[in-house]
């Protein structure tokens, strides 16, 4: 009895490790790729973002920049692979928070020296969705006061304006 | 007329001229590129 | 003695006057990010742009109002009332005009609103704004517009289209750094101005619009994006709809647009004037053209050379792309950057960062949207330089009259020599201090003197200090630096001047 359980216990603490192996490929902050660009240059990276704007399709293929918050930074992957984004962050938008596995280039030979990530592997690991505006009533409020006021004031303007100058 | 003729002359004037810088400008850096 | 009070009194009325009118004009552009808020349903930047209208409204109109007296005397305006009302009218709209970027959340501080503010209108192109990718459509269009209209000229905006009288017009576009007399009368120079950079926002807005749906942006997206980038190249400005600026497209095509739009504005617009009107040749002749195209072929020479010796690009495409773009872009204080900010601290040395600062500080056209010393003032100091070495040189009996060519030709005197050598003078000390202040806090000698020079000469890269969490004395230098730059410093200090010059006469009571 004992024993098996040690075997379990063993081969369950050893799946674990493994999968978290598999899992836990380092995620580099995309500033810190920027910053340390001559050691990251031609190295298999990770990074992890939210896809902003739009996918730019170039033929078979498309740019797709993403922001993690430290900054922003262009992957360049297979069409097929960007269209599995379908939320894309703006104004009204949070898109897609994707994991990105690629090689990172300081000065990409096949895009005119850009800083990119070529990659082909891409997983969502958020998805996106549409932004409720918060609008709070306190500035609906001061908006249509304000406005109110100041159309007060310019009457008043106008009037002013209409009569004849008085002397100093 | 002619005020219309000119504008249009001078538009692409500029459009051509600086063209021509930008390239120019390449062209070096291509030639030093290669020298290098 | 009364009668020097009353004629003070009397003259601020004179500028509260202009003044209002000019934030009235400016007030009124506010319409144009309402609607657009309005339309897409950003509900957020719609109220925002509705208080911020109103309280700009109300704002001018009582500026104006108490100034009103003005209307009937308007033949009284004289030169320092032309220098302060530009001055303190861009103070007043840098406050105004923050008011929608701080009701959006996305500064860090008012005066970081300010700030953004300042970086607009002076075409500079710093930001401190946050969160760029997620900015509403309605905000977006507002800082654009601000760099287009700064760029073209807030009291000429007002010149062209709201000021009844012409009267002391000249005066106050004079007080905005704009010296070119286009044709005799103010107003119809205001409205070439805007009819040249109307054609131009057509014919380039749809050029990037196409080159963006052929790079892969969605037709709506495109327009927008191309709109925004045409204003930022012309104005020379430099903002850019999203935190990767230029590097967002990817496109060597786009690129190539952006920079034959910021290099045709930051040329002088009496030249596209002369231009337009037939005297073609003027693009050569000029004593300005000539000195930019020296300076920034050399300066792209020496910094593709200066960085092939460090290793930092493998070809010449991506050279041009990242090297020469980023010289021109600094030269004609534009600040599209298509490196990140650090890269320049990282990987281009200090002789690329001397070219950069040297680029910076000398500035594209006179009596253009760009900034720095101006060709002109380089090229009229550099060759008054020659005319001295050859009076030195040629026999006393030897009377020569020295000319540059200018529009027209123009006699290379003394007194034109001694004004010019003392504005640069006057941008070199300003650049020193914001050096000196960014070295007093730390930031290396190279990084100041980068970040210094593109406040100054109102450029817009970073180096990477510009950021929300930098000291606030140097965010307020920077604010002060880039208002310096862009007014070109006389109506700045006739404005200092004017308010001792009131204190003055206030303590000393009669």
């Amino acid at each position: 009895m004992g024993k098996r359980i040690k075997v379990i216990v063993l081969l369950s603490l050893f799946i674990i490790c493994f999968t978290s192996i598999a899992q836990g490929a380092n995620i580099t902050d995309i500033n810190q790729l920027i910053e340390d660009a001559k050691t990251y240059d031609g190295q298999e990276v990770t990074v992890k973002g939210e896809a902003i704007g739009e996918a730019l399709e170039r033929g078979e293929f498309a740019w797709v920049n993403i922001n993690d918050g430290s900054n922003a930074i262009g992957i360049w992957l297979a069409l097929d692979d960007a269209k599995i984004i379908s939320f894309f962050g703006d104004y009204k938008n949070k898109g897609d928070i994707i994991e990105v596995t690629g090689i990172f280039s300081r000065d990409c030979k096949e895009h005119g020296g850009d800083v990119d990530i070529h990659s082909n592997i891409i997983s969502i690991i958020q998805k996106g969705f549409v932004e409720k505006e918060s609008l709070a009533k306190t500035k609906i409020i001061i908006g249509i006061v304000s406005v109110v006021f100041a159309l007060f004031i310019f009457f008043f303007f106008l009037k002013q304006l209409k009569r004849p100058s008085e002397s100093q | 007329m002619k005020k219309a003729k000119n504008e249009i002359i001078g538009f692409f004037t500029e459009l051509i001229l600086i063209s021509a810088f930008i390239a120019i400008i390449y062209v070096t850096t291509f030639v030093i590129m290669r020298l290098r | 003695m009364m009668i020097t009070f009353k004629k003070r009194f009397y003259s601020i009325r004179i500028i509260s006057y202009y003044t209002g009118y000019i934030v009235l004009g400016i007030t009124l552009l506010m319409i144009l990010p309402i609607i657009t808020s309005l339309i897409l349903r950003e509900w957020n930047p719609f109220f925002d742009f509705t208080i911020s209208i109103s309280i700009s409204g109300i704002f001018g109109m009582l500026l104006v109002l108490f100034g009103k007296q003005t209307r009937d005397n308007k033949s009284y305006v004289q030169w320092k009332h032309g220098l302060v009302v530009a001055s303190l009218s861009w103070i007043f709209l840098m406050v105004l005009c923050a008011i929608p970027y701080w009701l959006s959340g996305h500064s860090t501080s008012f005066i970081d609103s300010c700030f953004d503010v300042m970086s607009g209108f002076t075409t500079t192109g710093v930001v401190l704004l946050q969160d760029l990718d997620h900015l509403s459509l309605g905000l977006n269009l507002w800082r654009h517009m601000l760099t287009f209209i700064g760029g073209q000229g807030i009291v000429v905006l007002a010149l062209a289209f709201l000021v009844k009288q012409v009267g002391g017009a000249y005066k106050f576009y004079v007080g905005e750094g704009k010296d070119i007399e286009l044709v005799p009368n103010v107003k119809s120079t205001a409205r070439i101005i805007w009819k040249i950079s109307m054609i131009y926002l057509f014919v380039g807005t749809v050029a990037l619009w196409i080159d963006g749906i052929v790079i892969g942006l969605n037709p709506v997206s495109a327009f927008f994006h191309g709109l925004f980038i045409f204003c930022s190249a012309w104005s020379t400005g430099g903002f850019a709809p999203t935190t990767q600026n230029i590097m967002y497209y990817h496109s060597f095509s786009f690129e190539i647009i952006t920079i034959i739009f910021f290099i045709l504005g930051s040329l002088n617009f009496g030249l596209h004037y002369a231009i337009w009107t037939g005297k073609k040749r003027e693009l050569i002749k000029n004593i300005e053209t000539q000195s930019f195209f020296i300076t920034s072929f050399l300066g792209c020479a020496f910094a593709v050379i200066g960085l092939a010796k460090l290793n930092v690009y493998s070809g010449a495409i991506s050279a041009f792309r990242r090297v020469v773009y980023n010289v021109l872009s600094a030269h004609t204080t534009t600040g599209f950057g298509s490196i990140y900010a650090r890269q320049f601290a990282l990987e281009w040395g200090d002789f690329g960062i001397f070219i950069m600062v040297a680029v910076m500080l000398i500035g594209g056209s006179a009596c253009s949207t760009a900034g720095g010393f101006k060709g002109l003032r380089v090229g009229i100091v550099f060759k008054g330089l020659i005319a001295d070495i050859r009076k030195l040189l040629s026999s006393e009996r030897n009377v020569k009259a020295y000319k540059f060519h200018h529009i027209k030709d123009n006699l290379l005197d003394d007194t034109i020599v001694k004004s010019s050598a003392l504005i640069i003078l006057c941008y070199i000390v300003t650049f020193s201090i914001g050096t000196a202040i960014g070295t007093y806090y730390g930031y290396p000698l190279a990084s100041s003197a980068f970040e210094s020079a593109s406040v100054t000469g109102n450029v817009g890269l970073s180096i990477g200090i510009t950021v929300p969490s930098m000291p606030i004395i140097l965010k307020l230098y920077y604010i002060i630096a880039m208002y310096l730059g862009r007014l070109e410093f006389l109506s700045v200090f006739t404005l200092i001047g004017y308010v001792i010059g009131g204190i003055k006469k206030l303590w000393v009571k009669e």
